[in-house]
């Protein structure tokens, strides 16, 4: 049983081809066993490091990371052959003849290293590279060669019909995938179009060997080898050891060819060589499976199509040019990443795009070397160019292997706005986009490398952060704005709407209606009225009060005892609590008393918490000595003035603090008892709180209380603080009080007091709130009225 | 009646006609007269402050020799400096100095000279109408009306519920009688008090018709 190499199928013993895939079983593999070369073998001793991937940047980039125990050894060959390359550069023009012993030499090992040493063959590099290309293209699209025969047509199928520019390469691949086992004899060695025997070896070998391959460039050091330099080398070789297509054959066109041998061209992508090599038998397309006859048929109309391109530009050039660049043979493999990133995987099935490709990294490695400022050809030819590509002349016209190009070509002008191309869904799934737009690689170097955090050492996976880096402030523009006659009319319609609002306006009263003014002034009149008349005209049924209120009564005990009991003559410290608006009534309230004191010659020290009180307190004292001519107003009155501080103050005061002490005006009797006294307050007989402020008056009973308790509290309050002060009357805070004028009229009552002012208050007084009771009255029956009329509308409406 | 006496006479007349006049409608003559009482009242008391507090008790001390009331008015200088950085939106914190000495110092006199001075003598002043020592029955219903009337105006102020209390309907109904004799209580308060602001204003009338009518007899 045969097994089929490509698929693994099982196969008769005498079959020709794979029943499976059609691959061919014939028994020249095992011919091409015989004539493989050495270094081949020995990349194939150990198919395990056929698995390792030679173009990973960490061999590349990191040769020395692992040592050369642990390293396998094609890529040990890999490291020897870069340090070899490396010498060359130094020594470059030495090497030549070197190299040229080293053609003769019949080591395959030592062979590679020379043709890849060689200085004057820079078709090496292409080949090396196209032969890599072709590697990667099985890898980049997963092409599995011994995947069953219809998933493998079906996809490639696909691609050819999808693909716009991969049909050369196509029938490039189909021409490798199905090479006519019955060749002609008379192919030239030239006629390398024909599948030589590598290729059958490649065909054989599996996925992973082809990419060793690719790595170590046997094609081209083989057909350097066999075509292009040597021909003692061709003499020497055995016929079972040549591959048929090399023997001459006297039917080519190609007899005179190899008088054109320093050309160096790998005859094989010779388009024109191809198509005519592309001749299969009946019974040959009858064997192959169906989409290699499609490949093999389109390949043949398009190789027809390309007769006249039987050589691109580039391999001529590249054959003829006598300054060779060591460095770009050097770097071609320490340089694969970065082909591998500028390598337009897409187009790169295409041939043409294969040529235009070395081209481009023929300039690239001159641009690396300093040496060439042309522009590398676009990779993609008008014809090739897909649809959505077609329109986009930039595009075109741009060379993608140059970074500093590209981007300027990509720059968006504002003068030829490009509308995006909208790419075919196929295309983006499997179209690596900087095959393309190289410019993505250089965003993708730019982005930012995470150094923290759980996406340290990942690159661009913020993208925000780049979008935050990419945009900027929108550009400030200067605009001049045309307003018409009617916008500036609705404008100071608006101006003069706010203004309304923002403009202070003063309030003026709310108006009153004229009956409420009527209302307001009868009473006005009504109570001025009766008061004028009862003050003109006594009424004679006002009664005098005839109960005494018992703070009255123990007010006037102890005004009495004050000047009827003591031996000394008193010092009475008269507490003034008021702003002089009850001034009146005060004046009536404390008169009695304060004649009574001055009966008995008493010296009195007025003090204020208010400023206004000490002057009120001087007027009612002056107002009482009326009556009192004998007394000594300078001498027995002093006035301590302000105290200010409020609570603290009176609490300083209280406490006899000289530093609270209010200033003590005039040089009297009662300054000096003051002064000369260990304090000032407990001087003192008695405090005489005349008040009108029941809050103010609250602090003085309070701290007197707390602080010196065993001085004896009057208080003469007008009516309105009365209420607020008798629950201190209730807990004896205050000894005696005077409250209000019914207080005074108690007092005179008690005292039998002729004060006729007094008197004619009361009966005021009387007056007046019999006046306001009625008035009261009034205002609730007028209420009741206003809510019975309202009770009865509303029972009739 | 003197010269003297009879200008200021006849100034206190009018202005006492221009405030009267407010009977009628509030009116300009109304305006300048209290204006003018503002006026005078203010600068009166700006008077008052120079000679009888900063003259005598922060410039005085610095010229008396005094060592004590050197020091003490040096404290009260700095201290008055300090409460003008309160000007300067840069060393305002300054004055907080003062004023925190002001207040904090204020606050403690006022709230001990409440407690013991107005809560705790009050409390006792309530209870002293049920003292039987005293021989005074009569006032024991005075005494059981200060006592309720205090309590249930207290409760009128209640306005929070106490946590885990729940009143029943008929509850909830005593004591929305309880609170509403309390504000009866209250009613009661607030009229005695407006009754004799009433009669202290009635009072100030009567006076100025008695100087109205006294200074028109004068003539």
């Amino acid at each position: 049983m045969k097994i089929c190499p490509l698929c693994k199928k099982e196969n008769l013993e005498d079959a020709v081809i794979c029943i499976n895939c059609g691959f061919d079983l014939n028994p020249t593999s095992s011919a091409e066993e015989t004539v493989k070369p050495d270094w081949l073998e020995s990349f194939r001793v150990d198919p395990q490091n056929s698995q390792a991937d030679p173009y990973s940047p960490e061999t590349d980039n990191n040769p020395t990371d692992s040592t050369p125990q642990d390293s396998p050894d094609w890529l040990t060959r890999i490291r020897e052959r870069k340090q070899v390359d490396q010498d060359f550069e130094s020594i470059q023009n030495d090497h030549i003849l070197q190299n040229t012993d080293k053609f003769n030499s019949k080591g395959t090992n030592e062979l590679i290293n020379s043709l890849r040493q060689d200085p004057l063959d820079p078709n090496a590099d292409a080949e090396d590279l196209i032969n890599r290309l072709r590697s990667d293209d099985e890898e980049n699209y997963s092409i599995d060669l011994s995947a069953d025969e219809d998933d493998r047509s079906s996809f490639i199928s696909e691609k050819s019909t999808d693909l716009p520019i991969n049909d050369e390469w196509v029938a490039r691949f189909s021409q490798i995938e199905n090479p006519s086992t019955d060749e002609p004899e008379e192919k030239t060695p030239k006629d390398r179009s024909v599948i030589p025997e590598w290729i059958k070896q490649h065909r054989t070998s599996n996925a992973s060997e082809r990419i060793e391959d690719a790595v170590e460039n046997p094609v081209s050091n083989w057909i350097e080898k066999y075509g292009n330099n040597d021909e003692s080398f061709l003499e020497k070789a055995s016929d079972d050891q040549l591959p048929d297509w090399i023997q001459p054959s006297e039917d080519s066109g190609y007899e005179n060819s190899e008088e054109n041998v320093a050309e160096s061209v790998p005859s094989w992508l010779d388009d024109q060589d191809t198509s005519e090599s592309l001749e299969f038998t009946a019974e040959e397309e009858q064997s192959q499976p169906n989409w290699v006859n499609e490949i093999n048929q389109q390949a043949s109309t398009e190789d027809e199509l390309l007769a006249d391109d039987l050589l691109p530009d580039w391999i001529t050039e590249d054959i003829q040019d006598d300054e060779i660049d060591l460095l770009r043979t050097s770097n071609t493999h320490s340089s694969s990443t970065k082909e591998d990133e500028i390598k337009p995987q897409a187009g790169s099935r295409s041939m043409k795009w294969d040529a235009q490709n070395l081209g481009g990294e023929k300039g690239t490695g001159k641009k690396e070397s300093g040496r060439m400022d042309e522009p590398a050809p676009p990779p993609f030819q008008l014809d090739q160019v897909p649809n959505w590509l077609e329109n986009n002349e930039d595009l075109l016209n741009t060379s993608f292997f140059e970074e500093k190009e590209t981007k300027e070509a990509f720059v968006p002008d504002s003068s030829n706005q490009i509308e995006p191309g909208e790419l075919p869904a196929w295309l983006k799934a499997m179209r690596p986009l900087e095959a393309i737009v190289p410019t993505v690689i250089a965003n993708l170097e730019k982005k930012h490398i995470e150094r923290s955090g759980p996406l340290a050492g990942l690159k661009g996976v913020l993208s925000s952060q780049d979008s935050s880096q990419i945009y900027s402030p929108p550009p400030m523009y200067t605009s001049t704005l045309n307003i018409t006659d009617k916008e500036k009319y609705q404008a100071a319609i608006l101006d003069q709407l706010f203004k309304d609002e923002t403009d202070f306006q003063t309030k003026s009263a709310p108006k009153t209606s004229f009956a409420a003014f009527i209302v307001r002034l009868v009473i006005s009149l009504i109570i001025l009225g009766s008061l004028t008349y009862s003050y003109l005209i006594p009424p004679a049924y006002i009664e005098r009060p005839i109960v005494f209120p018992a703070e009255t009564v123990r007010f006037a005990s102890i005004v009495n005892g004050l000047i009827l009991n003591a031996d000394t003559t008193p010092l009475i410290l008269v507490v003034i609590e008021s702003e002089g608006a009850s001034q009146s009534e005060l004046q009536i309230l404390t008169k009695s008393v304060f004649e009574r004191f001055m009966l008995k010659n008493s010296g009195i020290a007025i003090v204020s918490s208010t400023p206004n009180g000490t002057l009120l307190g001087d007027n009612l004292i002056q107002n009482a000595s009326v009556s009192n001519p004998s007394y000594n107003l300078d001498q027995r009155v002093t006035n301590l003035g302000y105290l200010p501080g409020g609570t603290t103050g009176i609490q300083g005061f209280l406490l006899n603090d000289s530093i609270s002490l209010p200033s003590l005006s005039g040089d009297n009797s009662v300054s000096t008892s003051i002064n000369g006294a260990n304090g000032p307050f407990s001087r003192f007989d008695a405090v005489l709180l005349v008040t009108d402020n029941a809050e103010s008056s609250k602090l003085w009973v309070e701290q007197i209380s707390l602080l010196q308790p065993q001085t004896v509290m009057l208080v003469a309050a007008a009516a309105q603080s009365v209420p607020m002060l008798m629950p201190y009357v209730e807990s004896n805070q205050i000894d005696g009080m005077e409250a209000g004028l019914y207080g005074a009229a108690s007092y005179a009552q008690l005292i039998q007091s002729d004060n006729s002012t007094l008197w004619s208050f009361w009966n005021l007084q009387r007056i007046g709130a019999y006046i306001f009771i009625l008035l009261i009255f009034a205002g609730g029956i007028w209420y009741l009225m206003q809510l019975l009329f309202k009770s009865r509308s509303s029972k009739s409406g | 009646m003197n010269q003297p006496q009879l200008i200021w006479s006849i100034i206190s007349f009018i202005l006492t006609l221009m405030i009267m006049s407010y009977f009628i409608k509030d009116n300009p003559l109304f305006k300048v007269a209290a204006y003018l009482f503002v006026g005078v009242t203010t600068g009166y008391i700006a008077v008052i402050l120079i000679y009888q507090v900063l003259l005598p008790k922060l410039i005085n001390p610095f010229f008396s020799g005094d060592q004590q009331q050197l020091i003490f008015g040096s404290t009260a200088f700095i201290l008055c400096l300090l409460l003008l950085t309160k000007f300067s939106t840069r060393f305002n914190r300054w004055g907080s100095i003062p004023m925190a000495i002001v207040v904090g110092v204020g606050a403690a006199t006022i709230i001990s000279g409440a407690i013991f001075g107005t809560f705790f003598p009050q409390i006792g002043s309530t209870s002293n109408y049920f003292q039987l020592t005293n021989n005074n029955q009569g006032n024991l219903l005075l005494g059981l009306y200060v006592l309720v009337g205090s309590i249930l105006t207290l409760l009128y102020f209640q306005f929070t519920i106490i946590p885990g209390l729940k009143f029943s309907n008929n509850d909830s109904k005593l004591y929305l009688v309880l609170r509403f004799t309390g504000k009866v209580f209250i009613g009661i308060t607030l009229g005695s008090i407006f009754a004799s602001v009433i009669l202290s204003a009635l009072m100030a009338m009567i006076g100025r018709i008695d100087f109205l009518i006294s200074f028109i007899k004068s003539f």
